[in-house]
C-alpha cells in the first residue's frame, strides 16, 4: 500500500491541508496583532498615556483605563474616541486576539522582545532564618556557609552540615529540636528549602499573572533555581522590581528617642574611638547627652501641635553639621564623627544623600553591631527626599525594635489608590490601603492599643516607607503605605502585597532583556534570510539539476511548510537561532534529494533504463540518506536535552526539520518521479 | 547540464601526508594563539553584562566609552545591528544589580548626549555562577555527542570508520575553532549551537564516503583497500560538492544578512562547511586506510 501512488498522493494532500489548518492562526494572529498595535498608538495619541504603561495595562481588568481617561483633561470627543477604543480592545478584540495568539507559533523572546531571569533562592538565608539562640559561634557558621555557596552550585545543606561537623557542634544546637539527629535536621531543612521553592514559584506564577503578561512561563531548575520567561514585557525595569522583591512587610515598633540617643552617642564614641580620637573629655560627651535631653523637652513643647513631634529632637545644635556651615565643621566632626554626619529634624534621624554610604558602613561594622542592644536594628528609609528644589536630598534612619508586631502574611487585601484627605504624605498621592484579614485585624488592634503615642513603622523588604504615631488603638485591621514614586509603582506594590512574600529573598543571577524594536529587527532580519536562502538555493538546483531540481525544490518548500506547521501544532517556540535551524534546514533538504539525484544520473551513466535508474537510485542512496541524517539528528538530539535558552530553539528546529526531511526526500520525491514515469516511458530524465 | 567531477579519478589517497599536514598547521597555530590570546569567552561563559544601545543620531563607539568613563566597563564597540544601521555593544564587567547598572548607563547617556535619545535594545547579565554551569554542561553536551556519534557508527559501520568519522570531525571542529581564534570571534552559547551543529553535519558528510566505501567493498572484491578509498570519494565527489554549496549559500545568507547575534554562528557553520569538505575528501577515508592498513600488516599481510 505504502508504494500506490493514489494513497501517496491522499497523504500529501492530507498533510497539505492539517499544515495549512495549523498554520493559518499564525498568519491571522499577526494581522491581528500589527492592528493592535496601530489602536494602542492612536489610543496613546488621544489619552497621552505613554504606549509602555497601555502595552501592560490595556487587558488589565485592575486597572480602571475608562476612568483615567475621564479624570484627564483631554477635550470631549477625544474622551470618547478613546473609550471607543478601549471597548473594542477590551471588548471581542481581546478575545479574538487571544484565541489566534494560543494557535499560533509561539516567538522567542529574541522575536518579541521581552524577558528571561533566573533567579536563585537564597538557601542560605533560609537556613539563617531558621536558626535559634544566633550568637557567635552561630554567626561564624553562617558567615563561612555564605563565602562557599558563593563558589557554585553546591548542595548548601551539604556544606552546612560539613562545616558544623569540622567544628563538632551538632546542628542541633541551633536548628530543629533538641537531640534531633544531624541527619534529620538536614532532611527537615531540606524539605522546608523545596517547601521555599514550590512556594516561591506559586507566589511568582500569583506576581505576574496578576501584571497582565501574556503567557509567561515560570518553571523550577535544579533544587534552588527559578527561570522566568515574561514575552512582551515592555517595561523589564518594573518587571523586575516585581519579581525580584520579597515584598514582606512588617509593622515594627521604633525605639524611643531618648534611647534612640543614647545609641547614637554610644555609636559616636565607638568611631572615634576607632579612628584613634582621644577620647579624654568624656564630658562633652555626657554634656551632649544632656543637651540632648534639653532639646528633647524644649522639641517636645515647641512641636506639641504636629503629628510626629511625640520627641522630636532639635538636633541642629546636637549634630554640629547642619547645612548651613558644611565645609568649617573640622573641629566638630573630629568631636563627632559619627553624629557629625548627621541632621536632626522632626524626631528622625535625618541623613543627608552625600552621608549615606558613609553611615551605612559605620552602622554594619562588626563594632557598632556587636554593642548595639540585640533587640533593635536601624533601617533607612525607603526612597531619599527633597524637601525643596535648592536643598539636597536626604535619607531618613530609623532605629526600630528588630522583632516585627506583626507581618504581610495577616493581609486579606491590597489596593492601589490616590490618597485623599489631609495626610501631608497622602493627599493626593498613590498609596496602597490595606486591609486585614480577621485574625490579622484582631493583633492590630492589640498592638496599636498597647502602644498608643509610639511610632509604628511600616517596613517593606527592610526599608521603612512610614512611621507614623500610634493615636489610638485602631480596631478596623486597616493601614495605608506612602512613599510610592508613582501609581505604576503603587499598583506593582498592591500585586505583590496581595500575592504575599517570598518565604526567602531571591537573586537574580541571570537577565537577558530584548527590546521589542530589536525583536521587530530580528523578525524582519529572519525573513530577509529565509527569503534569501531560499531563493538561492532554488536557484543552484534548477541550475544543476534542471527538472529534477524544480521537484527536489518543492519537496523543500514543503519540508519548511511541514516544519512550520510543526512547530504550530506542538506548541514550539520559534526563536532567532531558530530561524538558523529552519534556513539550515533548507540547506540540508536538498543534501537528501542531491544523494539520490546523483545516483540516478550515475545509473544513468552505466546505460539504464530511466525507471530502472530512478528505482536503483532511490533504493541505494536510501541508506545513506538514513545514516548521513541520522548523525545529524543525533547531534541535534543531544542540544536538545542538554541546550538552554537559545541552543535549544535552534536544535528543535533543525531536529524536527531533519526528521521531516527524511520523510520528504524519501516519500515525495518518489511520488513525483513515480507518477513522472507512471504509464509513459520517458526516454530521457531532466536530473 | 551541469556537472561537477563527471569522470572524477584523482588519486587523494595518495596526497593524504600533504593534505593532512596543512590542517595539521592550522589547527596548530590556532591552539598558539588561543593558548597567547587566552579563549574569548562570551557573556554567556564569563559572566557579566552586556548592553546594546541605539542612538538616535549614531554616535562612535569612542564618544560612549568615554562618557561611560568612570564605570566599570570593559569594552565599547560598534556592531552591525538589525535594521541596516550600526548599535553599541557596551560589555560591563558585574553582573549584579543589573537593573541600576543599566539605569546608570542609560542616566550617563542621556546626560552625556543631551537630545540624543538613546534606546536599550539588548540586555544579557550572567552571574559568575551561570557562566560557570554553563561552559560546564556545554562540555557535557560535547562529549555526550561525540560518544553518541561513536556508538552508531560503530554499530553501522566498522571500529575503523567510526575512528576516521570521529577525527575527521576532531579536525573540522579544529580547524573552524581556529579560523574563529584568528578571527577573535567570541565563544558564546550560539556558536557552540554552530560546533555541535557541525559535529552532526561533518560525519553526515563523512558517511555518505563511507557508504560508498561498504558498497565498494561489496562489489569490487577486486580492488585493494585504497583504490576503493579512491573510487568511493571520486563517486561521491559531485554530491559534497554540490550539499556544501547549497549549505554554504544559506549559512552565508544568515552571515550577511542575520545580523550580529547569528554572526559567529554562521561563521562557524561558514568555516565549518568548508573544513568539512575537506576532510570527507583529504582526511578521513584515508585515515581509515592508513588504520586499516596497519592492522592488516599486524595480523595477516595482504596478498
Amino acid at each position: 500500500m505504502l508504494k500506490s501512488i493514489p494513497f501517496r498522493i491522499v497523504v500529501i494532500v492530507a498533510l497539505l491541508i492539517i499544515g495549512a489548518i495549523y498554520l493559518r492562526p499564525t498568519l491571522r494572529y499577526e494581522q491581528l496583532s500589527k492592528e493592535e498595535t496601530q489602536k494602542l498608538h492612536e489610543l496613546s495619541a488621544l489619552t497621552n498615556i505613554p504606549l509602555a504603561t497601555l502595552g501592560i495595562d490595556i487587558y488589565r481588568d485592575d486597572v480602571d483605563l475608562k476612568g483615567e481617561v475621564e479624570e484627564s483633561d483631554i477635550d470631549e470627543v477625544k474622551k470618547t474616541q478613546a473609550r471607543k477604543l478601549i471597548d473594542y480592545l477590551r471588548g471581542p478584540f481581546r478575545e479574538k486576539i487571544k484565541y489566534h495568539r494560543a494557535q499560533a507559533i509561539k516567538r522567542g523572546l529574541d522575536l518579541q522582545g521581552g524577558m528571561y531571569l533566573v533567579l536563585e533562592v537564597d538557601v542560605v538565608k533560609l537556613v539563617e532564618n531558621t536558626a535559634r539562640n544566633k550568637d557567635e559561634r552561630c554567626e561564624a557558621i553562617l558567615a563561612e556557609l555564605r563565602d562557599r555557596a558563593q563558589a557554585g552550585n553546591v548542595d548548601i545543606l551539604e556544606v552546612l552540615q560539613e562545616i558544623c561537623r569540622r567544628r563538632s557542634i551538632s546542628l542541633s544546637t541551633y536548628w530543629g529540636e533538641a537531640g534531633q539527629t544531624d541527619e534529620s535536621i538536614r532532611k527537615d531543612l531540606q524539605t522546608s528549602g523545596e517547601d521555599a521553592i514550590d512556594r516561591s514559584l506559586e507566589i511568582l506564577r500569583n506576581r505576574i499573572d496578576q501584571f497582565g503578561v501574556s503567557e509567561p512561563t515560570i518553571t523550577k531548575m535544579g533544587s534552588r533555581r527559578i527561570a522566568i520567561e515574561l514575552p512582551g514585557v515592555k517595561d523589564p525595569a518594573r518587571a523586575r522590581e516585581l519579581i525580584g522583591r520579597t515584598a514582606l512587610l512588617e509593622f515594627k515598633l521604633l525605639i524611643e528617642p531618648e534611647r534612640t540617643q543614647e545609641v547614637l552617642l554610644k555609636i559616636d564614641n565607638i568611631v572615634k574611638a576607632s579612628m584613634g580620637i582621644d577620647t579624654t573629655t568624656a564630658l562633652t560627651d555626657s554634656a551632649a547627652l544632656a543637651q540632648a535631653k534639653a532639646d528633647t523637652a524644649a522639641a517636645a513643647a515647641d512641636t506639641a501641635k504636629t503629628d510626629t513631634g511625640a520627641a522630636a529632637v532639635k538636633a541642629e545644635e546636637l549634630f554640629a553639621e547642619a547645612g548651613t556651615k558644611t565645609e568649617e565643621v573640622d573641629s566638630a566632626t573630629l568631636q563627632h564623627p559619627f553624629l557629625g554626619l548627621l541632621l536632626g529634624g522632626r524626631g528622625d534621624i535625618i541623613v543627608p544623600a552625600k552621608n549615606k554610604s558613609k553611615v551605612s558602613r559605620y552602622i554594619a561594622s562588626r563594632e557598632i553591631q556587636r554593642t548595639l542592644p540585640s533587640d533593635v536594628q536601624f533601617l533607612w528609609s525607603n526612597a531619599a527626599e527633597q524637601r525643596s528644589q535648592t536643598e539636597e536630598s536626604y535619607w531618613t534612619l530609623y532605629l526600630v525594635k528588630k522583632q516585627a508586631e506583626q507581618t504581610g502574611a495577616t493581609l486579606a487585601d491590597a489596593r492601589s489608590t490616590i490618597g485623599s484627605g489631609y495626610e501631608p504624605d497622602q493627599a493626593g498621592k498613590p498609596i496602597v490601603e490595606m486591609e486585614m484579614t480577621r485574625p490579622g485585624a484582631r493583633i492590630f488592634s492589640r498592638v496599636t492599643g498597647a502602644n498608643v503615642g509610639k511610632r509604628l513603622s511600616i517596613v517593606l523588604d527592610d526599608k521603612v516607607h512610614s512611621a507614623p504615631q500610634i493615636r489610638g488603638k485602631i480596631p478596623g485591621g486597616n493601614a495605608v503605605i506612602t512613599g510610592m514614586r508613582d501609581m505604576e509603582e503603587a499598583r506593582d506594590l498592591a500585586i505583590v502585597l496581595r500575592a504575599g512574600a517570598l518565604p526567602a529573598p531571591v537573586q537574580v543571577i541571570e537577565e537577558r532583556s530584548v527590546g521589542p524594536s530589536l525583536g521587530r529587527d530580528s523578525v524582519e532580519a529572519g525573513q530577509l534570510c529565509l527569503i534569501l536562502s531560499f531563493s538561492a538555493v532554488i536557484l543552484f538546483m534548477i541550475w544543476y539539476y534542471r527538472a529534477s531540481g524544480i521537484i527536489a525544490d518543492l519537496a523543500m518548500i514543503f519540508n519548511v511548510f511541514l516544519l512550520m506547521a510543526a512547530l504550530a501544532l506542538f506548541q514550539f517556540t520559534l526563536t532567532m537561532p531558530g530561524i538558523a535551524g529552519i534556513i539550515l534546514t533548507i540547506g540540508l533538504a536538498v543534501d537528501a534529494n542531491v544523494l539520490i539525484f546523483e545516483r540516478i544520473r550515475e545509473e544513468l551513466r552505466l546505460g539504464k533504463t530511466v525507471r530502472a535508474a530512478i528505482d536503483t537510485g532511490f533504493d541505494r542512496a536510501l541508506l545513506t540518506i538514513i545514516d548521513s541524517n541520522t548523525t545529524t539528528a543525533i547531534a541535534g538530539v543531544v542540544l536538545l536535552i542538554y541546550g538552554t535558552g537559545a541552543i535549544k530553539g535552534f536544535a528543535l528546529t533543525l531536529t524536527v526539520g531533519i526528521i521531516i526531511n527524511m520523510f520528504t526526500a524519501i516519500f515525495l520525491t518518489r511520488l513525483i518521479y513515480n507518477i513522472a514515469t507512471h504509464k509513459r516511458q520517458l526516454k530521457t530524465l531532466s536530473v | 547540464m551541469p556537472q561537477f567531477f563527471a569522470n572524477a579519478h584523482y588519486k587523494f589517497v595518495a596526497y593524504r601526508w600533504r593534505t593532512v599536514t596543512i590542517s595539521g598547521i592550522i589547527i596548530l597555530a590556532g591552539l598558539v594563539t588561543m593558548a597567547v590570546r587566552g579563549p574569548n569567552w562570551s557573556v554567556d561563559f564569563r559572566g557579566g553584562m552586556d548592553i546594546q544601545v541605539r542612538f538616535a543620531q549614531p554616535l562612535s563607539d569612542g564618544q560612549v566609552r568615554s562618557a561611560l568613563a568612570d564605570m566599570n566597563v570593559g569594552e565599547v564597540k560598534t556592531i552591525s545591528g538589525l535594521g541596516q544601521k550600526e548599535d553599541i555593544l557596551i560589555r560591563l564587567k558585574v553582573s549584579e544589580n543589573s537593573e541600576e547598572t543599566q539605569r546608570q548607563v542609560q542616566q550617563k547617556l542621556e546626560a552625556s548626549f543631551p537630545g540624543n535619545s538613546v534606546e536599550i535594545r539588548n540586555v544579557a547579565a550572567v552571574g559568575p555562577k551561570v557562566g560557570r554551569d554553563l561552559r560546564r554542561s556545554a562540555l557535557l553536551s560535547g562529549i555526550l555527542a561525540v560518544m553518541m556519534l561513536l556508538i552508531y557508527i560503530s554499530w553501522r559501520f566498522k571500529f575503523e570508520f567510526a575512528i576516521g568519522g570521529i577525527i575527521a570531525l576532531v579536525h573540522n571542529v579544529g580547524v573552524t575553532m581556529a579560523f574563529l581564534v584568528f578571527f577573535n570571534y567570541e565563544l558564546s552559547l550560539s556558536v557552540l549551537a554552530a560546533f555541535l551543529t557541525l559535529i552532526g553535519y561533518s560525519i553526515n558528510d563523512t558517511i555518505v564516503v563511507f557508504d560508498r566505501i561498504r558498497e565498494n567493498m561489496k562489489k569490487r572484491r577486486a580492488l585493494n583497500l585504497r583504490d576503493i578509498m579512491d573510487l568511493s570519494i571520486n563517486e561521491t565527489l559531485s554530491r559534497s560538492v554540490i550539499t556544501s554549496v547549497t549549505v554554504f549559500l544559506t549559512v552565508l545568507v544568515l552571515f550577511i544578512f542575520g545580523g550580529d547575534v547569528l554572526r559567529g554562528f554562521s561563521f562557524v557553520m561558514m568555516v565549518g562547511v568548508i573544513a568539512s569538505a575537506y576532510a570527507t575528501v583529504f582526511v578521513s577515508a584515508p585515515i581509515v586506510v592508513e588504520w586499516a592498513e596497519k592492522r592488516m600488516v599486524k595480523g595477516r599481510k595482504p596478498r
